[in-house]
């Protein structure tokens, strides 16, 4: 998906050549390629939306506004969700095709469980983005994450940390618009760049 | 051997020639797509760019008189004019530095280069040359509506 | 099953180099990705077009009585149905994700073709219950 020249940077991330066994579709179906092309586009149309979104009592005014009178905010937001949830299914399909492939056995375990931990945080990123909405269902949905922090042992300060003190929205957007925004997709791209030197590294069917 | 090579290099460069082709026409493809949303993004970024400020105060807390008054956190001013409440948009018409109203010089000041303005908004001292901007304000219902003036 | 995963050896670099045969240059790659971004990202502007992405229900308006959770959660939002909250929403989310962490583990000690089952068992009851909730009212 990079641009190939020969002096470029991305020319010297991937190799000249490859093996002919990597352009058969069914060796990967694209589907890692596919999450991290979904990644982009989240990316992009996530600092797209900052401009407006307001976490806090007013992320439901903010979203409605972006959503209906802004121009194109409609078609960004969309984007945005659609992105998402092609992202969660596309990794959870590349899991499985890791899998059936056997490309999760020992010489590259690591890299299996960096995936893993990839798959995790994509989920919980969707979940918290759908909290962001600041509406009564994700109200809803939040409260049960926090009930269920709260539920183990010194979990009411997880629950406080993750989503902020309850409001009369059954709990502020303040919390998870930190971990949304910044520090969850933050560990997402670093642990992708991991994952895809790693790839390079074991080599794996399709070399980056 | 090398003769042999040779011919070999050819075939290759054959070949990915209309590979070449695909791969340009995929990049410009991408180019003509992100120049593409380049005017949508811009019309996004600037919904809000000819959005004028706007400030609501209760009248009851905020009794008016001849000196010139602030509604909290912003920047109008009202006073008590001859012909009804008057507005001040306590702008500084030389680069857009909040000026205040000092009711013992009874002049507007601005902090950034000195400028002055009299208690009308006209420029007394540089490097200001044009008068403050007044706006628009209503009493309605018990509020003062205050508004930027186009 | 896909054999040329599995089965091709580890070389090192310089060994494979010297089978040159089997190798073609980066091209051929970049021309079927570039193809598959397109028809992704069709794919994406399709459903951004076609399916309106709804917005809640304002916390202003009355309560809702029905709270659907995002597709993501419905598989734990079936379990926390039914069964205490410390197991669906705790015990077996964890445990599975354990499992999967140790798959290389299991198929060293289990072998192929039983850790695939495994995961296979698991993976399809979670989408199972996914679609569950999804599909009940």
């Amino acid at each position: 998906m990079g641009k190939q020249g020969n002096n470029s940077f991305m020319g010297h991330i991937r190799p000249r050549q490859i093996m002919t066994g990597a352009l058969r579709l069914r060796a990967t179906f694209c589907l890692g390629g596919f999450s991290f092309l979904a990644f982009l586009v989240l990316t992009i149309t996530g600092v797209l939306l900052l401009f407006f979104y307001q976490p806090g009592v007013e992320a439901f005014v903010s979203l409605s506004e972006l959503n209906s009178v802004l121009p194109y905010g409609g078609v960004i937001r969309s984007l945005h969700f659609w992105a998402a949830q092609m992202m969660v299914i596309s990794v959870f399909l590349h899991m499985v095709r890791v899998v059936w492939s056997k490309a999760y056995r020992p010489l590259r375990e690591l890299n299996w469980i960096t995936g893993v931990v990839l798959f995790v945080l994509t989920v919980i990123l969707d979940y918290s983005g759908y909290l962001l909405r600041g509406g009564q269902e994700s109200g809803a949905a939040a409260t049960i994450g926090q009930a269920l922090f709260t539920s183990l042992p010194g979990g009411q300060a997880l629950a406080t940390i993750f989503f902020g003190q309850p409001s009369s929205f059954n709990g502020s957007t303040l919390n998870m618009y930190a971990w949304h925004v910044f520090i969850l997709p933050g560990v997402l791209g670093f642990l992708q760049m991991f994952h895809f030197w790693r790839i390079r590294r074991d080599g794996g069917v399709r070399p980056l | 051997m090398v003769l042999l090579k040779g011919v070999d290099l050819l075939t290759t460069e054959q070949t990915l020639y209309s590979r070449r082709q695909v791969l340009s026409l995929g990049r410009k493809t991408l180019l003509v797509l992100g120049l593409g949303c380049l005017y949508p993004v811009s019309r996004y970024l600037r919904a809000k760019e000819n959005q004028l400020a706007k400030a609501r105060v209760a009248s009851h807390e905020m009794p008016l008189n001849l000196h010139w008054q602030r509604i909290g956190q912003t920047r109008f001013w009202l006073r008590q004019g001859d012909e009804g409440v008057e507005g001040m948009w306590a702008t500084c018409t030389h680069l857009g530095c909040e000026v205040s109203y000092d009711p013992e010089q009874v002049q507007w000041l601005c902090p950034c280069h000195g400028s002055r303005f009299n208690q009308e908004g006209q420029p007394l001292e540089g490097p200001a040359v044009s008068p403050l901007a007044r706006a628009e304000v209503r009493e309605k219902e018990g509020f003062y509506l205050a508004s930027q003036k186009m | 099953m896909d054999p040329t995963e599995s089965d091709r050896p580890q070389v090192p670099l310089k060994a494979k180099e010297r089978a040159p045969k089997e190798r073609v240059p980066l091209i051929e790659l970049q021309v079927r990705e570039y193809i598959s971004t397109f028809l992704w990202l069709s794919l994406l502007f399709g459903l951004t077009a076609g399916v309106e992405v709804p917005l809640d229900t304002s916390p202003k308006a009355a309560a809702v009585s029905l709270s659907k959770a995002p597709w993501v959660f419905g598989s734990i939002q079936y379990l926390l149905q039914r069964w205490p909250a410390w197991l669906s929403g705790w015990v077996l989310p964890l445990l599975s994700m354990a499992v999967l962490l140790t798959l290389p583990w299991w198929s060293e000690k289990l072998g192929g073709r039983l850790t695939w089952i495994i995961f296979l068992i698991l993976s399809l009851v979670w989408v199972g219950l996914t679609f569950l909730y999804m599909l009940m009212g």
